[in-house]
């Protein structure tokens, strides 16, 4: 008998054009997004900078960078962040290979356990390195204000990155190319240099990209570590800004770094069309193995221990310190939180940003989400082949731009275009959580997309075929699929906005601190009990953070980027 | 009575993590210019067998002489052992001509040296011209035949092969195996050849070692083994019955 099933198929040239505008209308909310709170202000920070009265002054430029002030600045961050990147990779190589090639006891557990450094608010992180390499702290040595506490203190923060980016890559090499070089006659350093290093280049590159970008944005750490001498593009226009009111040079200062940034994901973007090789992948459980011989027992050892003193160290220090009171164990710290002294009218007892920072951090959640999801549907269509079109590809990169963009331009560019008609949002609450949105929005729409593209169109197929209307195979085929990457965006959404500092410092409104702001301010008070707060205020965010990250480590879909 | 070419002494092996040998106790001598099949089924150890002696794994007894030199311990690229895989492996990031003059690269050989050679073994496994090729454009024959040009480009003293037609369909392994036959009989090469598939054994090996949970259970000529199967599992793996 002749099924008598009702397809109702739309013809196929209409339907195509359907589609087409269904995925303009999902890219417009998005987009306009984009243009209103990264364009505009982005745009504004430029007409500043190379329009500041009635007519266009590129002479602006001229003055500021042949001022030897900043070009000891620029200087500055161009080798910090080389020198940082560099030095991450050495240190996480090794760590990536223990990832890639053996099997041990608690490895899930720690590759989820590696994120927390990197998912830990900067303030934090300058925190918990002042307790190892502050005065007074574990090592006695008092490294702030030099160097090498920033070197440390984003090999710290960006250690995660390398390891999971080059780790996961090295996992899919298939250990018999090796094998077969090393049956080839090369010794072990040459089947790296001429087999895995090949190999491996692009996701090095990928990683080092962003450990650079990290590095050269980087604003809490340096303000926290770098002292008087060390500062970054990000410090010094945040500086200009707040503490000068120079908005004409930190507008110009804004444009460098912007211009610096963009030519980097530019560079890095063709570099790695150029090089990249591509191989037939492994899965990561048939590459890994236990270890066989005592040489490699050292190797996961040696590694574990290095991992510890690295990342464990300062996290458990800070915890233990923010209980030890001038007058002994206890809650002294903690109890201090809820304290309103300061004698200052605009004082706030800390323990009000840790609500003012879940409000903003569950607002900026949705906001990113719900475009995020609009993003995320045009970028990939209905996943039939032709759709991964040029149009989802310009979307694409478009929603990466902010993430390239420093916080502080961000915030800067805020307070310029919003503070006056015709949208003045400056006594809102909206606008740190808008901020916060637009900085997850790239991470976000990364942790969609694959989770969207992992839906079979097999299987939409299937569904109509079984009579089920579009709506319900949205809702019983995609919602399903996608909830899992959905919580985890959620996860990271809600992270990013609890940690945001850069932004954040110039929306923030006196008596509505979020926990980094409190942190920092508890910080530039002088005293014990001040800096026992900051511990303290930086314990309960940690622990607010890693709890958000188990959730998303539970959730993250296969095949994510891997941070 | 000359000393084999290649001997195994008892000889075990485990991995990491495991109480029980993968392989158990093997004795075997191998003679200059013989090509030996060693059949099993998945999981009896016939790939850790080539391992062992290439030194990718570790002997936990045992010892292994090769052309009168213990190299029981020496690492793996100063062994001399030539070894090919089911996958092939070529380097995904080097062109044919490349992957042929790997090991040549690695033996320091002058780079005019290099370019005859490799263009010698190309024409050897019927490759000639495909030099420039990337190995990504080459079908599944002519990876094979690219694995093996550049395992004969060093002319090691010994060949490992680990199921190299594993990857290739029916037809173009009927095809393969009887022209690797005339390659190894015009090389006078010592061979040992892994495979579940009995035809292919029997085809090519001089002798046949038929391995069953990392011990040798038999090792004979194809004639006796076909003749007088030691056990019942070596008759099930040859077919009978």
């Amino acid at each position: 008998m002749v099924s008598a099933l009702p397809l109702n198929r739309p013809a196929p040239s209409g339907g195509s054009q359907r589609k087409v505008w269904w995925r303009l209308l999902a890219a417009t909310p998005p987009l306009v997004f984009l243009g209103v709170f990264f364009a505009w202000p982005v745009g504004a920070i430029l007409l500043r900078g190379l329009h500041p009265g009635e007519t266009w002054n590129f002479g602006a430029f001229g003055d500021v960078l042949s001022d030897p002030t900043m070009q000891r600045i620029l200087w500055f961050t161009v080798w910090e962040s080389v020198a940082s990147t560099v030095l991450c990779v050495l240190v996480a190589l090794p760590g990536a290979a223990l990832f890639a090639r053996f099997r041990f006891r608690g490895k899930r557990l720690l590759w989820s356990a590696l994120l927390v450094p990197f998912v830990l608010p900067t303030v934090v992180v300058g925190v918990s390195m002042l307790g190892v390499i502050g005065g007074g702290g574990l090592t006695g040595v008092n490294l702030t204000g030099t160097v090498w506490a920033i070197l440390i203190a984003h090999v710290f923060f960006n250690y995660a990155v390398v390891v999971r980016t080059v780790g996961s890559t090295w996992s899919t090499i298939d250990p018999r190319l090796e094998e077969s070089a090393r049956a080839l006659g090369a010794p072990p350093w040459r089947v790296f240099t001429e087999v895995t290093w090949p190999l491996l280049r692009s996701s090095v590159a990928a990683a080092s990209s962003i450990v650079f970008l990290f590095s050269f944005t980087s604003f809490g750490i340096i303000l926290i570590l770098g002292g008087i001498s060390h500062r970054t593009l990000e410090v010094e226009i945040y500086d200009q800004t707040a503490k000068f009111l120079h908005l004409d040079i930190a507008a110009v200062l804004a444009i460098v770094q912007l211009f610096v940034v963009v030519a980097i994901l530019v560079w890095f973007g063709r570099s790695q069309r150029r090089r990249s090789v591509l191989f037939d992948q492994r899965s990561a459980t048939e590459t890994e193995h236990l270890p066989e011989t005592a040489r490699q027992r050292w190797f996961i050892r040696s590694n574990l221990v290095f991992m510890a003193v690295l990342l464990g160290t300062p996290l458990v220090l800070l915890v233990v310190r923010s209980f030890s009171t001038p007058e002994g164990w206890g809650l002294g710290f903690y109890r201090a939180l809820t304290d309103s002294r300061g004698g200052s009218t605009s004082f706030v007892p800390p323990i009000d940003a840790i609500g003012n920072s879940l409000l903003f951090a569950s607002i900026a959640t949705v906001i990113a989400l719900v475009l995020g999801l609009c993003a995320a549907w045009a970028i990939v269509g209905d996943g039939s082949a032709g759709s991964d079109s040029r149009f989802g590809r310009w979307t694409d990169t478009a929603l990466m731009i902010p993430l390239g963009t420093s916080a502080v331009t961000v915030g800067f560019g805020f307070l310029i275009v919003f503070d006056e008609p015709p949208i003045n949002l400056r006594s809102s609450i909206w606008l740190i959580p808008i901020a916060h949105a637009l900085v997850a929005l790239p991470f976000v729409v990364r942790l969609l997309v694959p989770g969207l593209r992992s839906i079979d169109p097999r299987l939409r197929e299937a569904a109509a075929t079984l009579g089920a209307s579009p709506r319900r195979v949205w809702w019983s085929v995609d919602v399903p699929i996608v909830g899992k990457a959905l919580a985890a965006a959620a996860g990271f959404a809600f992270a990013i906005s609890l940690g945001e500092f850069g932004a954040t410092a110039f929306l923030v409104r006196p008596d509505r601190p979020t926990m980094p702001i409190a942190i920092y301010r508890a910080l530039g008070r002088p005293g014990e009990y001040n800096f026992g707060q900051a511990m303290a205020m930086s314990t309960i965010l940690m622990l607010l953070t890693v709890v958000v990250m188990l959730i998303i480590d539970r959730f993250r879909p296969a095949g994510v980027s891997e941070f | 009575m000359t000393s084999p070419f290649l001997s195994l002494n008892h000889v075990s092996a485990r991995y990491g993590g495991s109480d029980d040998d993968a392989l158990h106790d093997i004795s075997v001598g191998i003679n200059a210019g013989e090509v030996i099949g060693v059949l099993g089924s998945s999981g009896s150890g016939k790939t850790t067998l080539l391992r062992v002696i290439a030194g990718l794994h570790a002997t936990s007894e045992g010892s292994i002489i090769l052309d009168g030199l213990d190299v029981t311990t020496t690492p793996t690229h100063l062994r001399g052992v030539g070894l090919m895989f089911q996958e092939h492996a070529l380097f995904p990031h080097l062109n044919v001509s490349d992957n042929v003059a790997f090991g040549l690269r690695m033996a320091k050989t002058p780079k005019s040296e290099r370019s005859i050679r490799v263009a010698e073994v190309l024409e050897l496994v019927g490759l000639a011209g495909f030099g420039t090729r990337d190995v990504a454009s080459l079908s599944g024959g002519e990876r094979q035949r690219v694995a093996l040009a550049r395992t004969l480009a060093l002319s090691p003293r010994l060949i490992l092969l680990d199921e190299p037609m594993g990857s290739l369909d029916r037809v173009l392994r009927d095809r393969l195996v009887p022209e690797l036959r005339e390659l190894i009989d015009d090389l006078g090469l010592t061979a040992l050849y892994v495979t579940h598939d009995r035809s292919e054994a029997f085809e090519l090996a001089n002798r046949i070692a038929v391995l069953d949970e990392g011990s040798v259970v038999q090792f004979d000529t194809p004639g006796v083994l076909d003749a007088r199967p030691a056990t019942e599992h070596v008759a099930r793996l040859l077919g009978h019955r």
